[in-house]
């Protein structure tokens, strides 16, 4: 599709004119004046330092000092927060890295998160915010171009009132809610735990050869990693063909288990699992909550037999906590006390019609 | 009240009206798109809905120019869907103000594209006018006009207990042209594991200027800060490479005057049982 954007570069220059005067609207030159090519500039230098050009660092800054409009994107509840728990919205944070994955997949997406995070973590600082809560990792691409993309995390900074501002802030995927009642049972989301693991199958002259790696990923609060291990994506598609070509018990008529596959998938989730494990424990974590992932399991072709066979990936992540009670030898828990009542939300009679 | 077992939660005023015993009156009648819940919980803030609140605008979208390998805001595309909103948004403020309402919640700003022409984009604000059922104007946003927010009546209520009060629905808007890299340069990245910098820095400026604008907007109507704020990145049948970084949300400011403050429920913790 060539659209009213692309016409109108190629029929750059006078016919603009007349025809955005018949329009009546402003014709921009397509040319960036001054302030703006220099912003531009600060924005190429300040990036690969680490840091953010002085306009909006100074708007950061001030936001953080009260001086500019919070911006929050926590419903209205989170407001009332400020009375009953000293939290107050400082402001959204945002880190984002657009990156081109040439020669690794697997660490173009390590690099590219870590560099988001830590973007996010730098705007957090300026704006000397306790904790980010409501984080959201996306990602963009533009067209069809599948080797690089967007890297994109947000999430509302909070700041607690008249406390000693910590070096670096909590952050957790969980609402300013969810993150506060957890707080009240003395149990800190010190981070996220991810874990992952792939292991190849490759398929051999009288059966299955297994051969690769699995591996482990971490992303905490310090920032100091999300890493992960994941394998090159195979090719979908043919997966049962391709098992057929192997003879032997695909060429059967019996009901029977594909033991190796079944031993590949529970071996897969097993040692993602168990990464999962480790990295919620080197986060000094005592919980993982809201174990969420997904599994996919892929056939790939190659030129000879030996180098076709399946893949399977896991990865898997959630939130760790902290029981600051244990950690300071209280055995004593604080005990929710629960009342039971009719729930005013529309969420769930919400009579919803797609037209 | 009766004694019989099943009417006595009923009053006595329901009870006859269900027995057809009296009949209603059309011209208090109101008009909304509030849900029963929506409905009950703006009444206990205080509230009487008036009439559901509309404002459209159909906007034709000039000609932008830019160039192709140029980081670079399409300021005609960010001023036409920033005044085709703003349009919409001042006519069903108007249909408020006729009506003598104080405000107007679960404001929906929707934007259509229209079949039959690529330059055409349909604005539309609709919302629930309500008027505050102490008579007191203490409610209204800038300039005695009322309030305009985004907030369901749940969030509503909420916002009340909170301490806060809206005032207006604010925006952030830029529409932004990502450079296109050229062959050679991505031919340099072949093979390499490389942040694209002008990508990255494209995204930043669009941002930027989006909240940039959604803070100028809310400090020009006084406010504290900016809640519920949706953020999303769209395409409007532009180039690949153009994007719309849009945020909206509700101003809102600490409730000052005593006389409307609401009286603060204590909140509970509780297991939902519907």
């Amino acid at each position: 599709m060539l659209d009213r954007f692309k016409r109108a570069v190629e029929d750059m220059g006078q016919a603009a004119k007349s025809i955005g005067h018949l329009v009546n609207t402003q014709v921009s030159s397509g040319q960036l004046d001054e302030t703006e090519l220099q912003l531009q500039n600060e924005w190429n230098t300040a990036l690969p330092q680490n840091r953010l050009p002085d306009s909006v660092e100074r708007r950061l800054t001030d936001t953080g000092a009260r001086k500019l409009p919070w911006i929050s994107t926590q419903k209205p509840i989170e407001l009332s927060l400020g009375q009953s728990h000293g939290f107050r919205p400082v402001g959204m944070v945002n880190g984002t890295c657009w990156y081109h994955f040439g020669y690794s997949w697997t660490d173009g997406h390590k690099i590219a998160w870590e560099t988001a995070l830590y973007r996010l973590i730098y705007e957090a600082q300026l704006m000397k915010a306790h904790a980010v809560v409501d984080i959201q990792f996306s990602n963009k691409r533009l067209g069809q171009d599948s080797s690089e993309m967007d890297y994109m995390v947000t999430g509302t900074a909070l700041a607690l009132n008249n406390h000693p501002i910590p070096k670096i802030p909590v952050l957790t995927t969980l609402t300013a809610m969810k993150f506060v009642r957890l707080l009240e049972v003395n149990l800190v989301p010190v981070g996220i735990a991810i874990g992952a693991a792939y292991e190849y199958l490759y398929y051999g002259v009288g059966g299955f050869m297994t051969q690769g790696f699995a591996g482990q990923n971490l992303y905490q609060s310090g920032g100091s990693g999300y890493g992960n291990t994941f394998g090159q994506s195979g090719l979908q598609g043919g997966f049962m063909s391709g098992l057929m070509n192997q003879g032997g018990m695909f060429g059967s008529f019996f009901n029977q288990e594909v033991l190796p596959l079944s031993n590949l998938a529970n071996k897969v989730r097993n040692n993602a699992l168990y990464q999962l494990k480790i990295a919620a424990g080197q986060q000094k974590g005592n919980y993982l909550l809201g174990n969420d992932g997904m599994f996919q399991i892929l056939n790939f072709d190659g030129q000879t037999p030996g180098q076709s066979g399946v893949l399977a990936r896991q990865i898997t992540m959630g939130t760790v906590l902290e029981d600051t009670h244990k950690s300071n030898g209280n055995q004593k828990r604080n005990i929710l006390n629960i009342k039971a009542v009719l729930d005013l939300s529309d969420t769930s009679s919400l009579i919803h019609i797609d037209v | 009240m009766t004694d019989q077992p099943g009417d006595s939660a009923l009053p006595q005023g329901a009870l006859e009206r269900l027995k057809g015993t009296t009949t209603g009156d059309h011209r208090g009648i109101f008009t909304s798109d509030l849900s029963v819940n929506e409905f009950l919980l703006v009444r206990e803030a205080g509230f009487e809905p008036v009439a559901l609140v509309m404002g459209s605008c159909i906007y034709h979208v000039g000609i932008q120019y830019g160039k192709w390998s140029q980081n670079q805001e399409m300021d005609v595309l960010s001023q036409a869907m920033y005044s085709a909103r703003e349009a919409a948004m001042t006519r069903m403020r108007q249909e408020a103000a006729d009506v003598k309402a104080d405000g107007i919640v679960g404001v929906r700003l929707e934007v259509k594209l229209l079949p039959w022409d690529n330059n055409l984009l349909e604005f539309l604000a609709i919302g629930t006018a309500i008027v505050h059922s102490s008579g007191s104007e203490a409610f209204r946003g800038p300039n005695g006009q009322p309030f305009t927010s985004d907030l369901s009546g749940q969030d509503f209520w909420t916002l009340l207990q909170s301490g806060h009060r809206p005032l207006e629905m604010v925006m952030g808007s830029c529409v932004y042209h990502i450079a296109h890299q050229g062959t050679m340069r991505s031919l340099g990245n072949i093979g390499k594991n490389t942040e694209i910098t002008v990508f990255s820095q494209a995204l930043y400026s669009a941002r930027e200027l989006a909240m940039e604008r959604m803070q100028q907007e809310a400090m020009s109507v006084g406010a504290e800060g900016v809640t519920g704020v949706v953020v999303h990145e769209k395409n409007y049948n532009w180039d690949s490479h153009v994007i719309e970084f849009f945020a909206i949300g509700t101003a809102v400011v600490p409730i000052h005057d005593e006389s409307i403050a609401p009286e603060l429920a204590k909140p509970q913790v509780v297991l939902s049982v519907n």
